[in-house]
């Protein structure tokens, strides 16, 4: 039976996130589970239904974060291990050097977790746990297929539209994508009678940060612009034209929108789309 | 002090630079431009020396693997070290792009040396009073904001590239030393490549698609409907649709694209007949390029698009068809030429 361990991230949901341009931070409302750590969890979850297998997880977070423990004790898990500590979202890199030590106590099968986590987009911690470790990591996987217990076949797509299939034997870290599975909002899980959960407070890292936040700044916005109307234009027209409703063909001439479709525009288009077909 | 910039070259299937490579080049010059000196490694399964010896680089550091090898990162971590302990200097700065195979490598050596790493750089700059420290801007919270992020003073440090800004043209120079670093064995990876495939259009997802399509209401009719999947194959393409398109059973329900459907991060987006409701709109937020196709000048969605054209999608999209083919019909031609 595999015994696996997921790695899941607590974080302020993205979707909540507001930038406050008074204050000049972040106002957010909720906090969540990253999505690709629970795309993992769901994935060990489902194979557990048909195979058996015993799952942990271990979460990672700032000991003032609060988590919303009941969305993870839907899950059909075994034990919960909790590593607290003092101003770790503050520490890049000390959040895989916390969970490295707590692993090698441990002797997992396999370590499931997400890529990279939504709110800081580094996608660190996974390659670096496993170099903690001395045990290897693939990230980006977005199909796993069981051929045995200890080896199984794993899909990454590295560039969009082609996809690398590997072969990999346990043990093994594996970074997966939001693409892993469908995503369920209810799990139909059957609750495990006991989940052993133990927490660990830890003692703030007193190492000196390698890697500083200096500021943080809002997205830069979003700017459309527009042909600004010639004064020949009566009022009616200038307004219509800034609106994006002007039939005047002169004034659509030379604009992102052509009115006509002909040679020239069709050409123009197929020339673009080649031209971003390329680029990436 | 001298800084050394060693760029760890990304390659097309490990026997091409591309464009990816070139911008990575761009990057590096900007970072430390009269201070620095440029090493190139090249860790690849069949570039001709000649090439190499053209790179703009100082210096140019290459091991060879076969394909196989090439395709994991356990084996570019492995080749990496050896050149690493060939050209220790006094500062160091590595870059790489942040493609998941370089990505492994850079954090397994800036973990493995317990070095600082910052990832997924977006813009590199250097700090105002303190001309030797670097300001990485990146992206966080789903590009809610942005972080400026510097490293602390240390021997070696590692940079990754957000992909979507290495884009560059080829440039040439001549470097002082080309050195082959032949690796007689290599530590066996309990990771085997076994195949790569190209996704067809049908089964592609849309969240992992480059081009997608969007249809809506103003494709009901169905004529026509066959130069869509026409469109669709020439550009391999999942169609998706509006929420319109779903209900009306021109799309399945997983292919809704919105709000209430899948968001994607495609580069491109083709809309055909679609408003471009704020409840749509919400769901190609991430794209990079989006073309509107739609018979009404005031649709919303041409507010939101690079390119436009107002018209009927019927005249349309045969049209671009016939364009996309007659291009792609004379690209194997002069490909053909080339060869004979
Ligand atoms: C709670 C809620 C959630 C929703 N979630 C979503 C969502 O996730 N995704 C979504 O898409 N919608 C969603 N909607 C619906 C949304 O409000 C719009 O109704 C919908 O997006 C409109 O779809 P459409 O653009 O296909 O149709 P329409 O708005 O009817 O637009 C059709 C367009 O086709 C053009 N057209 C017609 N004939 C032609 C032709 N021959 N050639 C070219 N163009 C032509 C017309 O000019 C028109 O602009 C949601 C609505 C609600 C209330």
């Amino acid at each position: 039976m595999l015994n696996i361990c997921i790695l899941v991230k607590p974080i302020m949901d993205p979707a909540s996130i507001k930038w406050d341009y008074q204050s000049q931070e972040f106002s957010y409302i909720s906090n969540t589970f990253n999505s690709a750590d629970t795309q993992a969890l769901q994935w060990a979850c489902d194979y557990k239904e048909k195979n058996g297998a015993k799952i942990t997880i271990i979460t990672a977070h700032d000991s003032e974060f609060t988590i919303e423990e009941k969305r993870l004790l839907k899950y059909n898990i075994d034990q919960w291990i909790v590593l607290k500590q003092p101003e770790l979202k503050n520490n890049p890199g000390e959040t895989a050097q916390i969970i490295a030590k707590e692993l090698s106590g441990h002797s997992f099968d396999v370590i499931l977790t997400g890529s990279v986590s939504e709110d800081k987009n580094s996608g660190m911690t996974p390659a670096m746990v496993a170099e903690l470790l001395f045990i290897p990591a693939l990230t980006n996987i977005h199909h796993i297929d069981v051929k045995e217990e200890g080896l199984w076949e794993v899909k990454r797509s590295e560039d969009r539209g082609t996809v690398q299939t590997y072969e990999v034997k346990l043990p093994i870290l594996i970074g997966v994508t939001n693409t892993l599975g469908r995503k369920r909002y209810i799990p139909r899980y059957r609750r495990p009678p006991k989940i052993k959960k133990e927490i660990r407070i830890l003692e703030k890292a007193n190492e000196q940060l390698n890697v500083q936040v200096m500021k943080m700044t809002e997205p830069r916005p979003n700017i459309r612009y527009f042909d600004i109307p010639k004064d020949s234009l009566s009022a009616e027209e200038r307004l219509l034209a800034i609106m994006g409703l002007s039939q005047d063909k002169k004034e659509q001439s030379g604009k992102k929108v052509a009115s006509e479709v002909n040679d020239k525009t069709i050409h123009f288009i197929s020339q673009k789309l080649q031209k971003w077909l390329q680029e990436g | 002090m001298e800084t050394n910039i060693i760029c760890y070259l990304p390659l097309k299937n490990g026997v091409m630079f591309t464009e990816e490579a070139w911008g990575l080049v761009e990057q590096a010059k900007t970072i430390y431009p009269n201070t620095s000196k440029m090493t190139a490694i090249v860790v690849h399964s069949g570039i001709p020396v000649i090439e190499l010896e053209q790179l703009p680089f100082d210096e140019v550091y290459h091991v060879h693997v076969p394909i196989e090898q090439w395709k994991v990162s356990d084996y570019h971590f492995q080749a990496f070290r050896r050149i690493c302990a060939i050209i220790q200097h006094q500062k160091e700065i590595f870059l790489f792009s942040s493609h998941p195979l370089y990505h492994d490598v850079a954090v397994r050596a800036s973990t493995r040396l317990g070095m600082p790493m910052i990832t997924n750089a977006l813009k590199v700059i250097e700090m105002e009073n303190q001309p030797s420290s670097l300001l990485v801007k990146r992206e966080i919270y789903q590009g809610k904001a942005n972080e400026f992020v510097s490293f602390a003073p240390t021997k070696q440090q590692y940079l990754t590239f957000e992909r979507s800004i290495l884009y560059g043209r080829p440039q040439y120079g001549t470097p002082s030393i080309v050195q082959e670093i032949d690796i007689e064995k290599y530590e066996p990876s309990p990771i085997q490549f076994i195949s790569e495939s190209e996704i067809d259009w049908k089964e592609l997802k849309l969240t992992e698609a480059k081009v997608v399509i969007g249809i809506g209401r103003g494709v009901q009719d169905k004529n026509e409907f066959d130069s869509i999947v026409k469109l669709a194959e020439i550009v391999n393409a999942p169609i998706g649709g509006s929420k319109v398109a779903d209900e009306l059973g021109l799309i399945p329900r997983e292919k809704r694209i919105g709000a209430s459907g899948t968001s994607i991060e495609a580069d491109i987006y083709i809309a055909i007949g679609i408003s471009g409701s704020s409840q749509h709109l919400e769901g190609i937020k991430a794209v990079k390029h989006v073309i509107a196709i739609n018979n009404d000048p005031s649709a919303a969605i041409f507010q939101r698009c690079d390119i436009g054209i107002v018209g009927n999608y019927q005249q349309v999209v045969p049209r671009l068809v016939d364009a996309l083919q007659a291009e792609r019909q004379s690209e194997t031609y002069v490909e053909h030429l080339h060869i004979g």
